[in-house]
This record gives structure tokens, C-alpha cells and sequence, in this order.
């Protein structure tokens, strides 16, 4: 039947412990002797095996699952956590994670757990303008310190495998160094990502949509037109991909945008046709996939100004 | 509440659902076996454990699961072919699938229904449909599934055997053997009204959109226009509600010509137009495609209004 090999249990916990070879072998065996475990060239015995287990902190006879953000109950709580955050409910949400910690639902010394929680924590804090920037890009890498100790913020390299949560708060750290005027940071940070996507498979869509649309306003404000639009032609051909019709109308909408703020430059009245198309698209599917009302009603407030413009 | 072992949640589900051993075992390991696993006694591989959840209630958990190297192997293996059936190359898989073959060590069952079913696969692009047919339904008796009506009405299915039940139901239609055709995916249709908490952003969901769209086809085809147009119906509005692209453009086309020969066509309505309009247009990716084809289909006027 199926067994788990021990080796991989044995580095799995002792990774996620954040115990070193040297630590975890004290007492039971050789450094050199634990890192033959965890390389399978050496099966420990039984005995062994338990010792370190239980050094671990694990029991050993059954086969554990852990949960941690992705707890069967706390599958829901995570839920309603992002559903109240898109909506911008901060007072429920605060209170939800005040719950949480409170009542230990979640476990904090899980790295992953405290990347979930406090990276919110943290946004509601600088939008409620209670954390300057500064302080909140800091934060912020503090977390993604603690799974990805190579991320630096200048000379920026991606990882192999992220988490959802890195790859969050790596968003969020991009959005917020281009809002600082840190343009080479933020554009090598948002590159980089958007360059490693082959690699990603996410449960959910929506990490990587967030990123690719922060991406292209981050370039279209700084008047990277062109680059903004294949950032979004980069979204589009994803969602299309991945099979999801929501924010379509979002990636359609700025490259109608970049394209009419680019013919303004040069008075392209043939661009400025096109950029038109694409809001003219944006606003049908934003009508055909009711998303959102606000976006709906802005689409239409800026098809109706350009519309004014054309002589 | 952090922890809990396998076999515990597996009876909580179990028990939650309502379901009995046996449905959940059939076809994938024996009762005593599923019995053993409840009592944290032995452990199943990582594709007998799939297989196991998918019973429960579809993939609506998420687990961070140590596989062992050898189901590691098998998974990529599984994945290879995937990408090499994507690009057709019907030579390496050939080659894939005798590795695979090689190393299968547990749930022999489990593997050789997922080899038939490629297989099956490959015999159909080449135009070898009772071949391929033969392969499906062998691939379906490797969890005892080939009366799958009993099944359906009495059991519960994994991912696997409802993807083999579309894969032949595709198969049928295809053919134009369109009373079998709608036999399957009437009984597929069936599955998913007793098993309403499977609609949810699985591979379940996807399978259940398609059947209906082939119940549209079908009754289309069979000039049954009220029912086509109630299915049409029913995909379109649960892709709309679940913000996918799939069939959608094919379903809006259907329903304005089901529409016309039911007599319940307005012309004074564009929406139509637009909404074909704006889904044709999503899928060029470059701007001169785009202009290129607002101008090839006189597109000018509607794109200039909204």
C-alpha cells in the first residue's frame, strides 16, 4: 500500500519548524546522518524515526494532514475574509481577524499563516492611511522574508515555486514601490513575476489577474503605453486561457485607454478610433458578465467623454 | 482544530454525505480496505485517495499533501501526457504511456482506466471510433463502471468515469448515433440534479455545462426546439452566473435562430449582434485583426455606439 516516504516527512517538518540538520539531529543522530534521511540514501529505522517526530512535535503512527491556511473550516473563513476585502468592509473584517487571533483558529507560528493574515491586517492599516508607506512596504517584506530569505528588493529574482501568499504580498510590494516613484524597483519586481507565470498554478485565478492588471496601470501611468497594452493582451490571453470572463472587461478597458491616451501624443485620430473600440468592448462584456456596477458606470461616464472629443 | 488524521476526515465525510462504504469504494479497492484506511490503519496512494475524495464530494478541499516519490513519478507522467495529447504527438505518448506501464505498482486500476482512456483518445483523432469506443468502455470496467446507468442511479462517480461517460457520449454524438448520445448525457444530467453540491468550480461543473450543451445539440438536431431552447437557456445562464467564456457564443447564436423558428424573435432587438460581436472580438490578439475585421463585417456602425 501507499507510504509516505519518511524521508519527505522528515523534511517537510523540520522545514517548516525552521529547525536546522545540526538541531534536529541533536541526540538522536549524526547532522551528516539526518541529511542522509531526508536524501533517501539512508532508511532510519523505526526508532529513529520516532525520536525525530516527536522531536518535531508530530506523532508518527498516523499519517497527519496539515491544514493550515487551507483548513476545512477555515476554507470558508478564508472566503469570507477576501470577500469582505474586496468590498472594502474593513470594520468586519477587522473584527473577523481580531476573532481569529483571539480564538487561535489559525496557527501563527506556521510562517504561511501569518503571511495570510497580517498581509491583510497590514493593507487595511495603509489604506486606513494608519501606516505610512514606508512602513507598509516594510512590513510587507518582513512577511515574504520569512518563506522567500533571498527576496530583495532591488536586483529582484523570482523564486521557483511560490504560494499563493508570497506571490500576493510580491503584488502588493510592486503596486506599492511604483506608488513611492520607486519606477526601476517597482517595473523589475512586476516583470520578473509577470515573466515567471508559465510556472504558476494556482488554485485561484485571481492572484495572478491582480497582478497583471497592477502591472499594466503601474506601466500606463508612467505613460509605458505600449508596454501597458501587452500587459493586458498578457491578461486577456490568461483569463481566456484559465476560462474566466470577470475582468476582461478591466485588461479590454486599459488598453482602450493607453491606446487614446497614446494618440493624444500624436494625434492619431486612427488609434483613438481603435482605443475606442476596445472601451466599446469593454463595456459590452461588463454588461454581458455583470460584474460590477462601479466599473460599468465608469466605463460608460469615459466612453461618453471621448465620445465628445471626436469632432 | 489543526489537526486531524486521514482516516477521520474521511469518515466525517463519509458520514456527512450520507453515503454507505461501498458507494464510496466501488470500483476503487475493497470495503475492508476503505475500512482500514477509516481506522488509520494503512494509508492509500495518492490516486486511490483522489479517487476516494472525489466520491466524498469532488475536489472541494484543499490539502497540502507529502506524495511519495513513486506516485510523484506517476503524477508527472500523467501530466506529460496531458501536454504531449495538446500538441498530438501521438508517438511519445505512445512511449509515455509504456513507462508508465512499467512502474505502476498500486491501484493498478486506477492507471490502466486512465491509459485506456487516452488511448481511446488517440483512436478517435485517427478516425478509429469503434476501436476507440471499445477502449472507453474498457476503460470504464476498470472500476466496474460499464453499467453506469445502475451506477449513476445507485453510486457515485469519480472524475475519471464521468469524463470517460462524456468522452463516449462526444463519441456517440459525433457519429451521429444521437439516441445513444442522449441516453449518456441524459443520465449524466440526471447524476448532477441528485448531486447538486457538485456544481461548484470543479471539473464536475465543466462535465455538467457540457452535457447540457449536447442536450441543446441534440434535441437541435433532432428538431425538438422547445428543449434545445431550454437548454440553450440553461448554459448560457449558469456560464453567464459563473463568468465563463466556454459554449457561449455558440449558445447565444443557437438561441437567436431557435428563437426565429419558435417565432419569438424580436428584430428590434440588437443585443444579439452585440453580444456575438463582443465575443467574437475577444479572441484577436492583435490590433490589426481587430480593425481588419470590424471592416470585413461591416462591423463600423455597432462598435460606434453603445
Amino acid at each position: 500500500m501507499g507510504e509516505y516516504s519518511k524521508s519527505d516527512i522528515i523534511r517537510y517538518y523540520r522545514k517548516k519548524s525552521g529547525m536546522t540538520q545540526e538541531e534536529l539531529s541533536e541526540g538522536i543522530c549524526t547532522p551528516e546522518t539526518l541529511n542522509r534521511y531526508e536524501n533517501k540514501s539512508l532508511n532510519p529505522t523505526d526508532d529513529k524515526f520516532n525520536l525525530l517526530m516527536q522531536k518535531l512535535g508530530k506523532r508518527s503512527d498516523t499519517v497527519i494532514f496539515d491544514m493550515q491556511t487551507e483548513l476545512v473550516n477555515f476554507h470558508k473563513i478564508r472566503l469570507i475574509i477576501l470577500k469582505y476585502f474586496e468590498q472594502g468592509d474593513f470594520e468586519r473584517l477587522t473584527q473577523l481577524i481580531d476573532n481569529i487571533k483571539e480564538k487561535e483558529i489559525l496557527n501563527m507560528n506556521y510562517p504561511e499563516n501569518q503571511q495570510f493574515l497580517l498581509r491583510i491586517e497590514n493593507i487595511i492599516a495603509y489604506q486606513k492611511k494608519e501606516l505610512p508607506i514606508k512602513d507598509y512596504i516594510k512590513k510587507l517584506e518582513d512577511l515574504l522574508l520569512l518563506t522567500f530569505p533571498e527576496y530583495t528588493s532591488i536586483n529582484y529574482e523570482t523564486k521557483k515555486i511560490y504560494t499563493e501568499n508570497e506571490f500576493l504580498i510580491i503584488n502588493n510590494l510592486a503596486t506599492a514601490y511604483g506608488k513611492t516613484g520607486a519606477f526601476d524597483i517597482a517595473c523589475n519586481i512586476f516583470q520578473k513575476t509577470a515573466m515567471s507565470l508559465e510556472q504558476i498554478s494556482f488554485n485561484d485565478y485571481k492572484p495572478v489577474y491582480l497582478l497583471l492588471i497592477n502591472y499594466a496601470n503601474f506601466l500606463g501611468i508612467n505613460q509605458k503605453y505600449d508596454e501597458s497594452i501587452k500587459v493586458c493582451r498578457q491578461g486577456v490571453e490568461w483569463l481566456l486561457k484559465n476560462d474566466r470572463a470577470n475582468y476582461l472587461y478591466n485588461f479590454f478597458y486599459n488598453i482602450g485607454w493607453n491606446m487614446i491616451e497614446k494618440s493624444k501624443q500624436n494625434r492619431d485620430r486612427q488609434l483613438k478610433n481603435t482605443g475606442k473600440i476596445y472601451i466599446w468592448e469593454a463595456y459590452q462584456l461588463c454588461q454581458i458578465f455583470a460584474e460590477n456596477q462601479k466599473a460599468f458606470e465608469r466605463i460608460k461616464e469615459y466612453y461618453i467623454s471621448i465620445q465628445d472629443e471626436i469632432s | 482544530m489543526q489537526e486531524i488524521t486521514l482516516g477521520e476526515m474521511f469518515e466525517q465525510l463519509r458520514l456527512k454525505r450520507h453515503h454507505t462504504k461501498k458507494e464510496i469504494c466501488e470500483g476503487l479497492c475493497s470495503i475492508t480496505a476503505l475500512t482500514r484506511y477509516e481506522n488509520n490503519v494503512r494509508v492509500p496512494d495518492k490516486f486511490l485517495l483522489d479517487s476516494i475524495l472525489q466520491r466524498l464530494g469532488g475536489d472541494l478541499i484543499k490539502f497540502e499533501i507529502i506524495v511519495n516519490d513513486h506516485d510523484l513519478e506517476i503524477a508527472h507522467i500523467r501530466q506529460k501526457i496531458e501536454l504531449l495529447w495538446k500538441e498530438k504527438d501521438l508517438n511519445a505518448i505512445q512511449m509515455q504511456i509504456e513507462e508508465y506501464k512499467s512502474i505502476i505498482k498500486s491501484s493498478r486500476n486506477l492507471h490502466e482506466q486512465f491509459i485506456y482512456e487516452k488511448q481511446g483518445q488517440i483512436q478517435e483523432y485517427l478516425g478509429n471510433w469503434q476501436a476507440a469506443l471499445q477502449l472507453y468502455h474498457t476503460s470504464l470496467s476498470c472500476t466496474e463502471c460499464l453499467n453506469y446507468t445502475k451506477r449513476i442511479q445507485y453510486g457515485l462517480l469519480t472524475f475519471a468515469e464521468a469524463l470517460l461517460l462524456t468522452d463516449i457520449g462526444k463519441l456517440y454524438y459525433n457519429q451521429e448515433h444521437t439516441e445513444n448520445a442522449l441516453s449518456i448525457f441524459e443520465n449524466i444530467a440526471r447524476y448532477f440534479q441528485m448531486h447538486t453540491s457538485l456544481k461548484n468550480k470543479s471539473i464536475m461543473e465543466t462535465i455538467y455545462i457540457e452535457s447540457i450543451y449536447y442536450l441543446a445539440k441534440i434535441n437541435y438536431r433532432q428538431k425538438n426546439w422547445g428543449l434545445a431552447y431550454k437548454y440553450t437557456n440553461l448554459v448560457i445562464k449558469r456560464q453567464l452566473s459563473e463568468y465563463r467564456l466556454q459554449y457561449l457564443k455558440d449558445c447565444f447564436y443557437f438561441k437567436k435562430v431557435l428563437e426565429i423558428k419558435l417565432g419569438k424573435y424580436n428584430p428590434q432587438d440588437f443585443s444579439y449582434e452585440k453580444n456575438l460581436i463582443a465575443l467574437e472580438i475577444l479572441q484577436y490578439q492583435t490590433t490589426e485583426e481587430l480593425e481588419r475585421h470590424v471592416k470585413e463585417n461591416s462591423w463600423e456602425n455597432i462598435v460606434n455606439q453603445i
